[in-house]
């Protein structure tokens, strides 16, 4: 990752991009949002501030929901919880999906065998079917939501980063590296890993766009923390009011569209810049 | 050669591989070497004749579920590598005997800079530091002859030649300074006079550091020039060693004879004026699963005799480091 960061070519080519730049712009707002809600909402998105069903752009920008509450607190509050969920649940996809698969892929055999068994047991859970039940079973807890999110998408992934591994290790300069005596542990960290990494960080990045549409769903159906503001709870929550007050549903909505659709466009941005002959 | 001047010496190794109808058929069979420090060992033969699974042999680099072990010691400073731990084996891969092989093209990371490659190999054998690694992989690139070390330590492969490339994949052989170097044909992908720049460098450091090499290759100019001793194979067996003088004057086994008739010679050619085609060796080397009773070579020999298809020829040494495996033999000289 430090090589492709500090030579600079990934970004410039991110930043020279027009769907990568309208992506990082809509990000940059949303990361901001989200850091700075406490300071622009410090009464937290809870707070009854006005009356019930004001309209946007009138004394509230985004108007108020049936109980007085600040939308606009709400998105803000909200986007915290979409990334720290998107975030934190492709960190643990990631991290499972590519020690798994890099592990299969490398020492094939047995160990290839059991964990793609185990790996195509998970695929065949429906996956928002199988984050409903278990949230349902543990409990609707933030940490929960975010394992939910983890346990039932890290098998497409693994098998990406088998067959990319599968790949690499039957390359000439592996086989010299086993004659020079290096150890596995090595030559799947420093030798392979790299090869992988560029599949891994565009997978990665769609990933944060499907878990955090995963939580909105969940906190949609009421199967998110009741605790915490969420967009998907607040469209959940105004489903009831569409007829008559529209902007209930549809702001949340929209900053869940414009969130995913940055992301995707970033993924993009990525996989053109790690990998230039596909769109060619 | 003595055995208490070897550094290496691999007795009756005999590797097996697992065919396509579930047999064993040996791709190794009862092969004897010595490589003495300093010593420049050429084994010599066709494609397919088992050079390449012998150098895997010895390191144990063949893939355990399709190929054993048969048989057969692998001594390396009174250490039996054949019977060593897995874990045990790695230690000496790269530390005690390293490898070159043959494509500098495929064999470096493309996605690692030279430098650090080189130090990673350090690191795996040594104790220290990173910085301390790197250092040395400045100094190893100097001793392979890279001029701007320090500079070209930062490139990544593609943005070397493949001569380059090539000293670059020596010098991270050399980088332990094992005792032991296997070239498997080092320089066949590279062109004549780069070919020759890396042969005399594997040459001189071969002095410098008091290693024995196996030069393992299927051009004889190059067993010429810069091997001491020749050792010849033919579908997994030795046929012949001798010193590479003895070799060259009188080659006892009719394949060596056929291999160095089949050396285009354009200045002879030019001097007599006769420029017949070039002799080849009829025929290709049998498949190793389907090898008859009798010498291997027999179907492809000019000198066969009836005796010639009964029974596998004993290699029979004639002298030590000279012997041949032919029952013809004596009558050939």
């Amino acid at each position: 990752m430090a090589d492709l960061l500090n030579k600079n070519s990934v970004l410039r080519k991110i930043v020279t991009n027009v769907s990568g730049v309208i992506s990082l712009v809509i990000l940059g707002i949303i990361v901001l949002l989200a850091i700075f809600a406490p300071v622009l909402y410090p009464d937290g998105p809870f707070e009854m501030v006005g009356n019930p069903f004001m309209p946007p752009f009138g004394e509230f920008l985004f108007g108020t929901d049936m109980l007085g509450r600040d939308i606009a607190a709400g998105i803000a509050y909200g986007a915290r919880i979409s990334l720290l969920v998107g975030l934190v649940a492709t960190f643990i996809i990631v991290l499972l999906g590519t020690v798994i698969g890099g592990l299969a892929g490398y020492y094939g055999g047995w160990v290839d065998t059991l964990m793609m068994r185990v790996t195509e047991f998970f695929q065949t859970i429906p996956t928002f079917i199988g984050a409903i039940v278990i949230v349902a079973i543990l409990g609707p807890t933030l940490p929960n939501v975010i394992g939910a999110i983890a346990i039932v998408s890290w098998a497409p992934l693994a098998r990406l980063v088998r067959a990319e591994v599968k790949k690499t290790v039957n390359l000439e300069y592996i086989e010299a590296c086993i004659a020079l005596g290096m150890s596995d542990i090595r030559i799947l960290i420093v030798q392979i890993l790299p090869n992988v990494l560029s599949t891994v960080v565009v997978a990665g990045s769609l990933m944060v766009a499907t878990a955090i549409l995963f939580e909105s769903g969940l906190s949609f159906l009421g199967l998110g923390d009741p605790n915490i503001m969420t967009w998907g709870f607040m469209v959940g929550a105004g489903r009831s009011a569409i007829r008559t007050a529209w902007w209930m549903v549809t702001i949340p909505g929209l900053a869940i569209l414009f969130t995913v659709l940055a992301i995707n466009l970033l993924g993009d941005a990525f996989n053109e810049a790690l990998n230039p002959r596909s769109k060619r | 050669m003595t055995t208490s001047s070897s550094v290496l010496s691999v007795r009756g190794l005999r590797t097996e591989f697992l065919s396509s109808e579930k047999t064993w058929f040996p791709v190794v069979n009862h092969v004897d070497l010595e490589v003495a420090p300093g010593e420049t060992l050429a084994v010599v033969g066709e494609s397919g004749c088992g050079k390449s699974m012998l150098a895997h042999s010895v390191l144990r680099l063949l893939p355990k579920k399709i190929s054993r072990l048969q048989g057969g010691e692998v001594l390396l400073g009174g250490r039996d590598l054949t019977t060593l731990s897995d874990e045990k084996m790695r230690q000496v891969r790269g530390n005690d005997i390293s490898m070159v092989f043959q494509e500098p093209m495929t064999s470096l990371n493309p996605l690692m800079t030279v430098g650090n490659q080189i130090a990673e190999s350090i690191l795996e054998h040594e104790d220290i530091s990173t910085a301390d690694a790197t250092r040395r992989s400045v100094e190893l690139m100097d001793l392979v002859g890279i001029s701007e070390p320090a500079v070209r330590a930062h490139h990544y492969p593609f943005q070397l030649s493949g001569g380059l490339r090539q000293r670059i994949v020596i010098a991270i052989a050399l980088a332990c300074k094992p005792k032991v170097l296997i070239a498997d044909e080092p320089t066949t992908a590279l062109d004549v006079t780069i070919q020759a720049q890396v042969l005399r460098l594997i040459d001189d450091l071969k002095t410098e550091i008091g290693m024995g090499v196996i030069l393992i290759t299927h051009d004889l100019g190059v067993v010429a020039e810069w091997a001491q001793r020749v050792m010849i194979m033919y579908a997994g067996r030795k046929v012949e060693e001798a010193d590479a003088e003895t070799f060259f004057q009188g080659p006892a086994h009719p394949y060596s004879q056929a291999l160095l008739g089949s050396v285009p010679r354009p200045d002879a050619q030019i001097d007599s004026g006769d420029f017949a085609p070039l002799v080849e060796i009829p025929g290709t080397v049998p498949p190793l699963n389907k090898l008859g009773p009798g010498c291997a070579f027999a179907d492809r020999c000019a000198h066969r005799t009836a005796g010639c298809t009964q029974a596998v020829p004993d290699f029979i040494e004639v002298a030590p480091g000279r012997g041949v495996a032919c029952i013809n033999a004596g009558d050939l000289s």
